[in-house]
């Protein structure tokens, strides 16, 4: 065993966190330099935006699922009935930076970037391993795209003149997710919880017009719709150790998101600056989300590997809305299909439990796989799938409980025939994961 | 343990953010799946609904000693027989005040001599005939602060006539003896200012109008052993007018007599109430028709106009635009503040209404322009337009 002078440990504590913060301030720094980081696939446009979903940064290296899952070092939040099995207090935040390359037939691609954040949440258990409660804040939807189109204009008939100008496309915000849960254990094996959802946000579509000279005032055209309105999830999971073997556990899970409806508001600006809009028009109606489904497998061989697999379905089928949304037009009923996700990987963890082995085996490595029929496409005939294959590797830190972990996500969505885009994404994300024993009343001894 | 574990986060962390990249190069990849908000931009030509000249009198008063910079900066006086416009007769009014203070010496003298000196700056009309006007005394009080040219001021008394060759110089009027001692005393009090109304330049003989700066023109007053200046503090025109007709395809803008040409286009038509505006330009044509004049006849043309924004009613009048006769005889305003008045018009909110073509009050002249009124080349404003959906 090595000795560490005190002096040394806080030294490197104080390294490590510049370290994180520098990564973190970077890409949010270019977020607002650059504003490129607002940009992304032109698919999710349609509907209410690019479905998202973040249950922790362990799923989101296996696939993405994680329904039946447990684990000491994660907050599942695919499941609220996991929450009973939490024994210390756990505060996870994580932030996402992607690019999208778009090409179509026979024309250039289009390379995108954005940054966003991830999820915050955080949990404790009131009683450890039987009941606990747990708040988080995720992403629902996500709408972000971007298309340029460069014109030119012949702005005086009488000399000719021409000018050129872009007219720019984006959309930019989406809906979150701030839910509010507890989950308690039933026995050994079973888990049951539910959470209150309280989904809102804010959809953007702009249309800006920029003219290279300064002779032209630039417009701005922006359709917002704010969204808002509660929803609640239902979760169950039962885990049976011994099942196979003396040291693996399998355990299953379910999860029921009932359907609901947001009330929307909308507002149509048009601006000739940054300085002055003019309000248009200014709508308001109700939209129906759908229910969701989601079933997932776990399965521990020992302690060292963790199978999963999921299996989401969302009844898109079933969307209404008073207002139009793009690929949806009011009393279009059926405009979308039903959202399938299959997702699947694997967690290596060589040290297992074991507290005094060293740095490399401490940390713990993930792969996984996704395949996503969306639930929307702009040509109906054309189903936009997505699939990807994710990794993940979690390092552990120099304050116990605390993880920080790093994920990668490698994905195709889409297709060029049609008059379609195919997108070709990069995800990498990284999450801080805070572990500590916070409201346990200590025992007299 | 400990720096192994940070070298390597570190370089997981770096490595992540390189291998995603960064960058953004959008382009129009994706555009076939875009339900478009607005169309792209176009340009609408809009010919004049309204251009016509205004009755309106110029504003030809000018005060000296004010902070106001609209006030005319000349004097004019005379008549002129244009052969291709007509008849105008210039009536002028100047007051002076001391321009520094009285000696004692000067307030206990008396009056030797008094001479005008008035710098001609501005001649319209025969230049080869003299010009005989007259001064007439001011009885009463009188202010050119924004006054137009058909304000009504009667005069006193005769003073003087002189005649001199309307071409620019000094011309020098020697106050008779008689009218000096009858104001011996007025000159050489403090308050000569409120005593002293000063005089009108009235007509008598020869075919011009011309102008006397007000900066360079000036009163001396002198007593045995000391002299005093007097400037111009005060200065109008008004003018009266029988004119000829102008052909029909041509607006005279005339400045001092005819300054103003109204001037409005159907901003506020249906079509153009979605749009958003990127830039307004007006463009108005000048005419060179062939007027004959004779030998040494000068008849001065325009080098500028402003153009107006007004309310719907009258009562603001805004500058928006200067707009220079370039060598091919166009003349152009755009900018921010015409642009801004034009879309308010389109969407029919705040005050602008409509536009006025003005000459520049300051100059006070009877410069001359015609103005293109009809055809290819009538009075027409391109705006660059995104028409909303």
């Amino acid at each position: 065993m090595r000795f560490v002078h005190p002096h040394s440990v806080s030294y490197r504590k104080c390294l490590f966190s510049a370290l994180l913060i520098w990564v973190i301030a970077g890409v949010t720094t270019q977020t607002a330099i650059a504003q490129s980081l607002t940009d992304g696939s032109i698919y999710s446009r349609f509907g209410l935006g690019d479905r998202s979903s973040f249950f922790s940064s362990k799923s989101q290296g296996m696939g993405g699922g994680g329904v039946a899952f447990g684990s000491i070092n994660y907050v599942n939040f695919a499941n609220p009935a996991s929450f009973g099995d939490m024994i210390f207090t756990r505060f996870s935040a994580g932030i996402n930076y992607e690019t999208v390359t778009e090409s179509a037939d026979n024309e250039d691609s289009s390379k995108l970037a954005s940054g966003y954040l991830n999820a915050i949440q955080f949990a404790f258990p009131l009683k450890p391993n039987k009941f606990g409660f747990g708040l988080s804040f995720t992403p629902f939807t996500r709408v972000s795209y971007r298309v340029d189109s460069h014109g030119t204009i012949v702005s005086d008939p009488e000399d000719g003149t021409q000018e050129p100008f872009i007219t720019s496309f984006r959309g930019n915000g989406g809906l979150h997710k701030l839910s509010a849960g507890l989950g308690y254990r039933i026995g050994n094996s079973l888990g049951i919880g539910a959470s209150a959802d309280f989904v809102f946000g804010i959809i953007e579509e702009t249309q800006r017009t920029t003219f290279e000279s300064i002779r032209f005032v630039d417009s701005h055209i922006v359709k917002s719709t704010r969204l808002s309105g509660f929803s609640a999830t239902l979760g169950i999971r039962f885990s049976r150790p011994r099942l196979f073997g003396a040291n693996d556990a399998f355990s299953v899970g379910a999860t029921f998101s009932v359907p609901t409806t947001l009330s929307a508001h909308r507002v149509f600006t048009v601006g000739e600056s940054e300085a002055v809009d003019t309000l248009k028009t200014n709508l308001k109606g109700n939209v129906d989300l759908p229910k969701s489904i989601g079933v997932g497998i776990a399965y521990q061989p020992n302690r060292h590997w963790t199978i999963v697999a999921d299996i989401f379905f969302e009844e898109w089928s079933a969307f209404k809305s008073d207002l139009a949304f793009p690929g949806y037009a009011p009393g279009g009923a059926g405009a979308f299909d039903d959202r399938l996700r299959f997702s699947g990987g694997a967690e290596f963890f060589p040290s297992a439990r074991d507290q005094f082995s060293g740095f490399f085996r401490a940390m713990t490595f993930r792969l996984g796989f996704y395949a996503d029929r969306s639930y929307v496409s702009p040509e109906p005939s054309t189903k936009i799938n997505s699939i990807g294959v994710t990794g993940g590797i979690s390092v552990p830190t120099l304050i116990p409980g605390t993880r920080i972990d790093m994920n990668l996500d490698v994905g195709r969505r889409g297709t060029t025939d049609n008059g379609l885009i195919e997108d070709r994404y990069i995800r990498f994300g990284v999450s801080l994961n805070f572990g500590e024993r916070w409201f346990i009343q200590r025992k007299l001894r | 343990m400990n720096t192994p574990r940070f070298r390597f986060t570190a370089l997981l962390l770096i490595s992540g953010y390189l291998l995603v990249g960064c960058g953004d190069d959008p382009t129009n990849v994706g555009i076939g799946l875009i339900d478009v908000q607005a169309e792209e931009p176009e340009v609408v030509r809009l010919e004049a609904s309204t251009f016509a000249s205004s009755l309106d009198p110029d504003v030809t008063g000018g005060p000296l000693f004010t902070d106001e910079e609209s006030g005319a900066s000349r004097v004019l006086a005379g008549r002129v027989d244009d052969p291709a416009l007509g008849s105008i007769t210039a009536l002028g009014y100047i007051d002076f005040v001391q321009s520094s203070s009285m000696s004692d010496d000067f307030k206990n003298g008396t009056i030797s001599s008094m001479e005008l000196r008035l710098e001609t700056d501005y001649v319209y009309g025969d230049t080869l005939t003299p010009l005989t006007l007259r001064l007439l005394d001011m009885p009463g009080d009188w202010t050119s602060t924004g006054a137009r040219a058909n304000t009504v001021l009667n005069a006193g008394s005769p003073v003087v006539e002189f005649s001199f060759l309307p071409v620019p110089g000094t011309v020098s009027i020697d106050i008779p003896a008689s009218w000096i001692a009858s104001n011996n005393a007025t000159f050489r009090r403090d308050d000569v200012g409120e005593l002293f109304h000063g005089f009108q330049i009235q007509f008598v003989d020869g075919n011009a109008v011309v102008g006397f700066s007000h900066l360079q023109s000036i009163m001396r007053v002198a007593v045995p052993g000391d002299t005093v200046n007097f400037q111009i503090t005060e200065l109008l025109t008004t003018f009266s007018k029988d004119p000829l007709p102008t052909p029909s395809e041509y607006i005279l803008l005339q400045d001092g007599s005819d300054a103003t040409v109204d001037l409005s286009f159907e901003l506020t038509r249906e079509d153009l109430s979605d749009n958003v505006i990127h830039r307004s330009v007006i463009h108005l044509n000048t005419a060179a028709p062939d007027l004959t004049t004779p030998s040494g006849f000068v008849r001065p043309s325009l080098a500028s106009v402003f153009l107006i924004a007004i309310t719907g009613d009258d009562d603001h009048r805004v500058p928006i635009g200067f707009g220079l006769i370039e060598s091919d005889g166009l003349i152009s305003f755009e900018n921010e503040s015409l642009n801004n008045a034009v879309q308010n018009i389109v969407k029919d909110i705040g005050e602008w209404k409509r536009f006025e073509i003005v000459a520049p009050v300051s100059e006070n002249s009877l410069d001359v322009l015609f103005l293109q009124r009809s055809g290819e080349t009538a009075p027409r404003i391109l705006l660059t337009v995104t028409s909303v959906n």
